[in-house]
Formats: structure tokens, C-alpha cells, sequence
């Protein structure tokens, strides 16, 4: 089983083991492995027709209270307590609206998120579907078309528009948002809008610094792609996490280019499909391509060279920064 | 109800862990020190009031159950409080309306917390394991889903705030209140981190936790405990004839709770730029003591975060919302200014050990009171989601 079948991944298991700590005054100190685990099928009970409608139906429902008309979104209440417990009512919510704040970008995240950070969670006031703004915001993660997420990129009032995943499991890790000024006028119109329609996000190209001395540390990476590669066929876990995508990613620096290509379960790298194709997928835009030699050799993410600028995603898709992202730590795992 | 005086106070020394010390033998050492200030037996104690934020650190659900003998109430009436970072002050109003009432004529007031034996196998730290346990106070089919823990939830705040009023919670300001909080700490014997000098400089170059938050203005994870001995006027007054020693006085309290769920009506849901609870709070318990914002003298404000820490002060009145800068920049809270905020070092510098940070918070008022012979000081609590929880409590000296 995958570590993302898993609730609690294997590495966080602690073995049956103690230890004598030698304390402050010279005496040993008994320490032993634990765990405070409760196993749950844990109940999201009147909760439950929200969730169902985010992962079957794409839609996002809210409780609207016939007495003093407000709308609320996450629909976290049957009864309306200002109304004496009025019972509300269930509506259907827009996925247009505006951020309550600018969002915030987590570095340092709980031990059981800590392989999504960086990741960006904000607040969205959404609009009914009257266009009225609901009464109160629901909480979501915040995403950009353009690479990581940066301060600035998604601001106070912002408008944005909900993004569906493809694959959902009912749960606001279904949904994301993204700001309407990063997407093309068809797709702000276009409901559901899912995630894989961002595929089609627009080309900004910036200007590539090229410099001959980068040429070598190109080699190199074209080197340890190939590696990669070859590598990547004898990992079941790296296999895992490419199965069923298939993407054209584009590395795209200042010492030459290179085509990386996924298809399925195989990584393919083709020195030669820059000339013979047309636009990829997904294109990456790195002036020094030192910057990420350690993406291969150290597991370094493509994440945060994303956040730190040194690389640039002009075009295509976080999940497939994701997915390759995952690589060198599923050869680690395998051994390989 | 009648008034109610704190008679003695008891810290133990504030450590990242305590490897060779259990939450028990914290508590009791505490306890012991408590007593021994207000040079009471024991057995006067009638009730107690103890906090403990997480079970979790404790390794045990009802940790307190252990803890009724040990420290020495066999029998007698021990409630426990949990109401996140505001834990500990909310036990002090939970013993402080014991005393009022007239129920109990003495109460024990104990917080006290681990942390570090968290630990995460797969990143070979305990940090992870730490914020993962607090992540748990967020509820699981909204926000925890998303990864929220209590700095995103503190960092959404701030930045909410920062968006409502461009230019305040200045990097520069924030920068220099740490630096000022990590020199007071050095006249805190308990602190956690009482040798550590912090300069502006370094606040500014340290890397982010979770944006707009930097690590050096962010509080520490602590284990460490605090006890307080409440008692009536009468017990008080008896006391001060047999020992000589001062009690001081309770004479306001105040708190609020915000909604948790957020919207724009402050009134019905949690407003992201506000720490609305931190001003009803303010306002309730100064009104009681009958006093206004401008009499107190000394503050121990919760900070979490220092840009929190900038945030509830101006929503204590003593800055208006978005002149947060001036309480650096004018010198306000700066040596020489008008204003005495956490000398301790606060929970950044002195430490945050949750079940009893806000009593370390009136250990240090009261030192403070009477070392620099102050009327009036203030102590305030907040925690859970988006800072919504806030208590207050005013302190007199009366000669």
C-alpha cells in the first residue's frame, strides 16, 4: 500500500524500542517509543450532504436561514442561533467570490502535512447563487497558475474562482481557488471548472538569462535525468507516482533545453524533442541550472525552487511539480 | 461577590524539556513553591483549579486525576480547565469565581504542561509532532483537512490585519519589540530562554514559518509549571498579619470568546483583522476594577506572536487599531516609555508552557508591582482558532 493509502505513513510509526537518556544530574532517564493512537472511521454526519456534493456533483451548498436571510458557507449549522434555532435551509452556492484576506503560505506545517508545504490557506466570501455574497467565508487552500504561491499573487478581495480536482474524495482538499486574473474569460465562465482545464493556463514567457558557463551544469542535468529515468523504471514507489499522468514538461535554462516526458508509470527524457515538437505541457523556465541539480541529487523540492523564484512555471500544472517532486524521495525509500 | 486576593505564587524554572521531570513532578514543585511564598500549610487549601491545555502532552486523557494527592488535595474539590492557549487564564477565573462566590475561602490555581515528548519518527524531531498536537484543536472537517495549526490560524490574523491597515505591524517595529522582550528575559530568573540576546537584525533575516510570520517573533514550546494561592479578604487580611507579606488584589475580570467561523459581522462570526475578544475582554475587566486603559502601569499580554502582541494591545486601547506601530516608535512600551509590556520576556522570550503561561504571566505582574511600586497592572490570556478566546484580569496594590 501507497504512503498516500496509508492514515498514519510507516516512516511515522515508531518501533517497540526504550532507551536510557543519561539526565542533567548523571542519572539515567527511562525514554521509551509511543504512541497515542485511536484508529476511527470518524463520522461526518450532518456534515456529510456538503462533502457528497463536492466530490459527485461539483457543487457547493450552503444553509440559508429564512428568518433573518443569511446564507452561510461552510453550511457548519442546521438551526440558525440568532433566530431562536430557526431551521435552515439547504442552497446551492456559486464558486465565484472574493478573499476575505490575503492568504497565508505555510512552511512549517504539522507533522501530517508536512510533505504538501509549502501550501497556501486563505478564507473565500463566495456568492449565492442570487449573487448575493454569503454571510460568512469558507476556508480553502489558495493556488496559482503561475508556479508557488508568493506573497502578492492573491490579495484582500481578490476575486477567485473555485477549482474542482479531477480526482476527489469529499473533503476541502477537493476544491481549491484560484485568482480570476489568471485564468482565460471561457474557463472564469465555466462551471465546474476543474483542475485539469488549468492544463490550458496562459503563456507567460520571461526572459531567460543565458550565459555560456551554464552549459556544463546542463550537461550535467540532462546526465542525471537520464539517470533519473533509468532509475525511476526499477522503483515501484516512483512508478506509483507517475501512474495514470501523462505530461510534457519543458526544462527550459540558460544552458540549453531538455524535454522530460510522462507517461504513466515511465519518465522519458528526449534531448532532441525541443526541436521536433511544439509547446509542452508544462514549461519551466531556470536561468542557472545549477539551481536544480539538487532537485536529483538531494531531493531538494521543485516546490520551493518555485517559491524562491530560481525556477519559473510559466505555464502548466502544480501536479505534476507534485509528482516529480516525489521521485527522488520514492527512489530513497526503494533504495535505488 | 467578594473580592479576591492572590497571596502567593509559585515558578519553576521554564525548559524546553524536562527530560528528567514528569508533568507530576512539575506540578508539585510548583505547588510546593506556592505555598511556601504565601507561608501557608497545605491543608488550608479547601479547592483547586488546575489547567492543562492538551491531553495529548500528557500522554493521558484526565491527566489531572494523578495529580489530586500529589499536590495535595486529596479529597478536596480540583477542577480542571481546558480552553486552549487561554487555558490558564481562564483556570484563574474559574478559581477566581470560586473565592467571589463565597464557596472557598482558599483556592489552588495551578497550570501545568509538557510538550517535547512528541516527537515525529519520520523527520527525526519533535517539532512536527508538537504543532501536529495543537493542529488537533482545529476542528476536522474544515480546517484541519487543510493543514491549519495555531501559527497559519495566528499568521491569517495578522495578516488580515496587516491587509485592514497598510504599514502597520511594521517589520522594523515588530523587529524591535522582540529585541526589547528578549532583553527583558534577562531579568527573569524561570525564562526559557534567559541568556538568548535577539537583536532587530536577526528577527528581520529570520526565515518565515508560516507567511507573514518569522520564527524569532513566534513563542516557544515549553514545559514548565505555575501555581497561585486565591484567597478571600478575610483569609487575606489574616494572612497579612501573621506574614507581613502583601497580597494582591483581583479587581476586575473580564472575557469573551469570539465565534469560530468567519465572516464580516462582528456580532455573529469571527472578522479576520479583529481580535475582538481581546478588547471586550479588556473592557469588561477594567470596568469592573473601575478603571480605565490609561491606569494601568504594567501589562503581561499573551504573545503568541509579537505582531499579536501589537494587535491586542491596540485592541486594549492602548493605541488605536492601526497606529500598532507606535507603540515602538513612539516609545511607548520602549525603556522609558509609559508602559511596561511583558517583563517576563512573555511567552516569546520567558516561555509557553499552555496550561500555566498566563499564570506565569501574574507571577510576573506581581513581582513587578511590588519591585516597582506600580497600583495597577494587567494580565491577559487568548487562544484557539484565529486568537478568538480572551480573558483579563486587572491587579491592584492596595497599601
Amino acid at each position: 500500500m501507497t504512503r498516500d493509502r496509508m492514515i498514519i505513513p510507516p516512516e511515522m510509526l515508531p518501533r517497540s524500542e526504550r532507551e536510557d537518556v543519561i539526565g542533567p544530574t548523571g542519572s539515567p532517564i527511562i525514554v521509551r517509543n509511543e504512541a497515542m493512537f485511536t484508529a476511527m472511521k470518524h463520522s461526518a454526519g450532518e456534515l456529510s450532504p456538503f462533502f457528497v456534493a463536492l466530490r459527485d456533483e461539483c457543487r457547493i451548498t450552503g444553509h440559508f436561514c429564512p428568518s433573518c436571510k443569511q446564507t452561510i458557507c461552510p453550511p457548519f449549522q442546521t438551526r440558525c442561533p440568532e433566530c431562536n434555532f430557526v431551521e435552515m435551509e439547504r442552497v446551492s452556492i456559486g464558486d465565484r467570490g472574493v478573499m476575505a484576506a490575503a492568504p497565508v503560505i505555510v512552511f512549517f506545517a504539522p507533522s501530517r502535512f508536512k510533505n504538501e508545504a509549502p501550501f497556501a490557506n486563505g478564507y473565500v466570501f463566495l456568492r449565492d447563487e442570487r449573487g448575493r455574497e454569503c454571510d460568512t467565508a469558507l476556508p480553502v487552500r489558495v493556488r496559482t497558475t503561475t508556479g508557488m504561491m508568493r506573497p502578492g499573487i492573491v490579495n484582500k478581495n481578490t476575486p477567485v474562482k473555485v477549482v474542482f480536482k479531477n480526482t476527489r474524495e469529499g473533503s476541502l482538499q477537493d476544491i481549491f481557488v484560484v485568482a480570476e486574473s489568471e485564468l482565460r474569460a471561457p474557463d472564469i465562465q465555466r462551471t465546474p471548472l476543474m483542475e485539469s482545464d488549468l492544463i490550458a493556463a496562459k503563456t507567460v514567457r520571461a526572459p531567460l538569462l543565458v550565459r555560456p558557463r551554464f552549459r556544463a551544469d546542463f550537461a550535467r542535468f540532462v546526465g542525471l535525468l537520464s539517470d533519473l529515468s533509468g532509475r525511476v523504471a526499477r522503483s515501484g514507489r516512483a512508478q506509483a507516482d507517475l501512474a495514470g499522468w501523462r505530461r510534457s514538461i519543458r526544462f527550459q535554462t540558460g544552458g540549453g533545453t531538455v524535454d522530460v516526458r510522462i507517461d504513466d508509470k515511465v519518465l522519458s527524457v528526449d534531448a532532441d524533442m525541443p526541436a521536433r515538437t511544439g509547446e509542452p505541457d508544462v514549461l519551466l523556465a531556470i536561468d542557472d541550472p545549477k539551481s536544480v541539480l539538487a532537485w536529483i541529487t538531494d531531493g531538494a523540492a521543485l516546490t520551493n525552487l518555485l517559491m524562491d523564484g530560481s525556477v519559473r512555471m510559466d505555464a502548466g500544472d502544480l501536479e505534476t511539480i507534485t509528482r516529480l517532486d516525489r521521485l527522488p524521495r520514492s527512489l530513497r525509500r526503494d533504495r535505488i | 461577590m467578594r473580592d479576591v486576593a492572590i497571596i502567593g505564587a509559585g515558578m519553576i524554572p521554564c525548559r524546553s524539556r524536562w527530560i528528567d521531570k514528569t508533568y507530576w513532578e512539575l506540578a508539585q514543585w510548583a505547588v510546593a513553591e506556592a505555598i511556601k511564598d504565601a507561608g501557608i500549610h497545605i491543608n488550608a487549601i479547601e479547592a483547586g483549579a488546575i489547567g492543562i491545555y492538551n491531553d495529548i502532552f500528557e500522554f493521558q486523557a484526565i491527566p489531572e486525576s494523578p495529580l489530586q494527592s500529589i499536590i495535595g488535595l486529596a479529597n478536596k474539590p480540583l477542577l480542571r480547565v481546558s480552553s486552549g492557549g487561554a487555558t490558564g487564564a481562564y483556570t484563574m477565573l474559574a478559581a477566581h469565581t470560586m473565592v467571589a462566590s463565597g464557596k472557598h475561602d482558599m483556592v489552588l490555581v495551578l497550570g501545568v504542561e509538557k510538550a517535547l515528548d512528541c516527537y515525529d519518527y519520520e523527520a527525526e524531531s519533535p517539532t512536527p509532532a508538537v504543532v501536529q498536537t495543537i493542529a488537533y484543536s482545529w476542528d476536522p472537517w474544515f480546517e484541519r483537512p487543510l493543514g491549519a495549526h495555531a501559527s497559519s490560524s495566528y499568521a491569517q490574523v495578522i495578516q488580515a490585519y496587516m491587509d485592514e491597515h497598510p504599514g502597520d505591524l511594521a517589520l522594523s517595529a515588530r523587529a524591535r519589540l522582540v529585541e526589547l522582550l528578549s532583553t527583558q528575559a534577562h531579568l527573569n530568573p524561570y525564562a526559557q530562554r534567559r541568556d538568548e540576546t535577539v537583536t532587530a537584525e536577526q528577527v528581520c533575516n529570520s526565515r518565515y514559518v508560516v507567511f507573514p510570520i518569522r520564527v524569532l517573533e513566534t513563542c516557544v514550546y515549553t514545559e514548565g509549571a505555575c501555581a497561585l494561592i486565591f484567597a478571600s479578604p478575610e483569609k487575606a487580611e489574616e494572612l497579612r498579619k501573621e506574614t507581613g507579606r502583601e497580597p494582591i488584589w483581583i479587581t476586575g475580570v473580564g472575557a469573551a470568546n469570539e465565534p469560530y467561523f468567519v465572516g464580516r459581522d462582528v456580532s455573529r462570526y469571527k472578522v479576520l483583522h479583529r481580535i475582538h475578544s481581546d478588547r471586550l475582554a479588556t473592557q469588561r475587566a477594567l470596568r469592573e476594577a473601575g478603571l480605565t486603559i490609561e491606569d494601568i502601569q504594567v501589562i503581561e499580554a499573551h504573545d503568541a506572536f509579537a505582531p499579536q502582541l501589537m494587535i491586542t494591545l491596540s485592541e486594549m486601547g492602548v493605541v488605536p487599531l492601526g497606529r500598532a506601530n507606535d507603540l515602538v516608535e513612539e516609545g511607548i512600551v520602549m525603556p522609558g516609555g509609559r508602559l511596561l509590556v511583558n517583563p517576563s520576556g512573555g511567552l516569546i522570550f520567558g516561555g509557553h508552557f499552555v496550561g500555566g503561561s498566563n499564570m506565569m504571566s501574574t507571577w510576573s505582574v506581581m513581582r513587578e508591582m511590588k519591585a516597582r511600586d506600580l497600583d495597577h497592572g494587567l494580565v491577559h490570556g487568548t487562544g484557539a482558532s484565529l486568537s478568538m478566546y480572551g480573558v483579563v484580569f486587572v491587579l491592584e496594590r492596595r497599601g
